[in-house]
């Protein structure tokens, strides 16, 4: 029996799907705001703070939820880096 | 402050056995016989209007902000109290 | 049962088993964290609950800081209240590290109180484990997964609307557990959901500082600084008389309102530029901001005055103060730690649920002790450990040198004694351990009353509400883990 089956390497990458995925989409979300909303930075700050534990949810049942594991982990990097982009380009 | 609280207490309680009777099932369970057609609407009518008006000493005694906060606290308070209550007659 | 909820129910019963472990224990910690003060006051017994007069403890604070810190850059001065009777002094260079003391109410003669952390300890082992900075990443994404638990919990136990107000106890053992954990899960729904968003909000600047990094270049507490006015000067090197507190804390009453004010902060209190700020306690609002206002020290006049805040600001800390409960009175204390204690009972139940079927399923290998003594150990264990955190409180020698630190020390043997016992005695653990706690819950009034040096108000309140909670206990010794040998 190999060290790793497939089902323990499918919920391993769903794990760091939550972890990572939820991270990255978070400090993206928050970047792009921070970058985008025209108020003073502490309006900014503080809205972000109340909006923190959002995106770290949504993508832990999301990866949970979508069948493949590969995707849990795909797809909310690539939202994290185009939301970053966004930012980056606001 | 005390008896706001009790008030408020104990029209939840009397709101939430009203939710419950609303249920074809608890209201069986009860009066020994099935509700007639209808009666539940009025039963589950009477029991959200209690809830309602329970806000009226939270807010009387707590302002409205904590008041709802102190109302929905006590919501659960009346649904453990209710389901206690027909569990025994079980 | 479709795909996607057979997902989410493996998400919701192995997830929700492993990180109850950590979750029960924060949830009860939580609960007791409210009552920080109360516990506090029990843990020192020195200290008598008295009637005090806010302006004569000003007074008297005064007067010992001009003994002990005469030539000090900072004072504070921390006013008795209902719920922490006695005078907190503090004086030195730094605002941060004060020498602090504890001063009578009424005499204000200095207390000899033995060293503990308290209820502060509870606070600390809610927020962060006792681990500072890890400990906020880890009970943050703790949380995080207590919100997701939460909602797959709705959508897998789809029966909660049709089974409302629906308990089966002496319907088979299952249904009984199932009951409960959807019952108390239900009930509580909207105080689980506020207290676990709240509270990853508040970790959120500890794990989370991607404004923090955009917006001030990584620098902690900028934003804080940007919304705080602070109300500051250089000292100019002259003597200067400061007017008595009491006639400070006067004026600041007549500022932010009758006996409103908690705490006193005076800066370079011999020089001509000394300032006395006074800060507004938060009672009686959900934000939990304290308005402030700040005097010039020698003439009195008003230099500044803060009470209205950058409205983001104020709804953060409204999440804050949801969170912390400061507001309400004793009605919401009570209701926030006692749904707590449901929340941790709630997690209990469903943890009893996933063991007892897994056990049927798998039978009791080795893999199934552990995950059972895991479970024990973190509900009635962690229960264990609390009481024996109090016992040593009362039992340990009061000059002993690191006091505090055995107390805490207590608290972690007893829980690893609780775990190496649910490891040797399996699911009758589970009983046993439950009527040790109640037992032992129920004596800490005799234990009081022994060591407790005569009666006070709010150490009796304590006894009380420990007897009842004991007898609870012992109630659900009996009667959940009681007539049911192994499985």
């Amino acid at each position: 029996m190999p060290f790793l089956s497939a089902d323990k390497a499918h919920l391993c990458l769903r794990i760091l799907a939550a972890a990572l995925g939820g991270y990255a989409l978070c400090w993206a979300i928050f970047y792009l705001l921070c970058s985008w909303l025209p108020y003073e930075k502490a309006t900014v700050w503080y809205l972000t703070g109340q909006l923190a534990p959002l995106p770290f949810v949504g993508v832990l049942l999301w990866a949970f939820i979508i069948p493949s594991p590969g995707r849990a982990l795909g797809w909310p990097l690539l939202w994290a880096a185009a939301i970053a982009l966004f930012g980056w380009l606001a | 402050m005390t008896l706001l609280f009790i008030v408020a207490l104990l029209l939840i309680v009397a709101g939430m056995a009203g939710l419950a009777l609303g249920m074809a099932r608890h209201f069986q369970a009860v009066f020994r016989h099935p509700p007639a057609a209808g009666v539940l609407h009025w039963w589950r009518g009477a029991g959200w209007l209690l809830l309602g008006l329970a806000l009226l000493p939270c807010v009387a005694g707590w302002g409205v902000a904590i008041g709802i906060v102190l109302w929905s606290g006590l919501l659960a308070a009346g649904v453990i109290a209710v389901a206690l209550y027909l569990a025994r007659d079980r | 049962m479709n795909a996607l909820g057979k997902a989410l129910l493996g998400l919701h019963a192995w997830g929700g088993m492993v990180f109850s472990w950590l979750l029960v224990p924060i949830f009860i910690a939580g609960s007791l964290a409210v009552f920080e003060p109360e516990i506090s006051h029990w843990m020192r017994p020195e200290v008598k609950f008295a009637d005090f007069s806010q302006s004569t403890a000003a007074m008297l604070g005064e007067a010992r800081l001009r003994q002990v810190g005469a030539e000090s850059a900072v004072w504070r001065l921390r006013l008795p209240t209902e719920r922490a009777p006695s005078i907190g002094i503090g004086w030195g260079e730094n605002p941060r590290a004060l020498q602090e003391e504890t001063l009578e109410a009424v005499s204000g003669q200095p207390l000899q109180v033995r060293a503990t952390r308290g209820g502060h300890f509870f606070t600390d082992l809610h927020a962060e484990l006792l681990l500072e900075a890890p400990g906020k990443w880890i009970v943050g994404a703790v949380g995080i997964f207590m919100l997701a638990a939460l909602v797959s919990g709705v959508l897998i136990h789809h029966r909660i609307l049709r089974d409302f107000f629906t308990l089966r106890p002496r319907a088979n053992r299952r249904r009984a557990w199932l009951d409960v954990h959807n019952l108390v899960g239900v009930a509580t729904l909207p105080f689980l959901l506020m207290i676990t968003y709240t509270g990853v909000v508040i970790l959120a600047e500890a794990f989370m500082p991607a404004a923090t990094y955009a917006l001030y270049d990584g620098k902690p507490r900028a934003n804080r600084a940007e919304v705080l006015k602070t109300f500051e000067r250089k000292a100019s090197g002259e003597a200067g008389q400061l007017l008595p507190l009491a006639e400070h804390l006067a004026a600041a009453e007549r500022e932010l309102g009758a006996g409103t004010i908690s705490n006193l902060l005076i800066r370079h209190p011999a020089d001509r530029n000394g300032l006395v700020q006074a800060y507004r306690h938060v009672n009686d609002r959900l934000s939990a901001v304290a308005d402030h206002v700040t005097f010039d020290a020698v003439s009195g006049e008003v230099f500044g005055k803060q009470v209205d805040w950058n409205p983001m600001a104020y709804a953060y800390r409204a999440q804050v103060g949801l969170h912390v409960v400061h507001f309400g009175g004793s009605a919401l204390r009570w209701l926030y730690f006692i749904s707590g204690l449901l929340g941790a009972a709630m997690m209990a139940a469903g943890t009893v649920l996933f063991l007892r079927k897994r056990r049927q399923r798998h039978g009791a290998g080795r893999s199934q002790r552990w995950l059972e003594a895991f479970g024990i150990a973190s509900v009635s264990g962690g229960l264990l450990a609390c009481l024996g955190y109090f016992w040593s409180n009362r039992l340990l020698p009061v000059a002993l040198d690191g006091r505090a630190g055995y107390e805490v020390v207590a608290f972690f043997t007893v829980w690893a004694a609780a775990l190496a016992h649910a490891g040797w005695r399996g699911w009758a653990a589970w009983r046993e351990q439950f009527m040790l706690a109640g037992l032992l819950a129920v004596l800490i009034l005799p234990l009081d009353q022994f060591t407790g040096g005569g009666p006070d108000v709010m150490r009796q309140g304590f006894d009380l509400t420990a007897v009842l909670l004991g007898g609870l206990l012992l109630l659900i010794g009996w009667r959940f883990f009681g007539g049911e040998a192994e499985r």
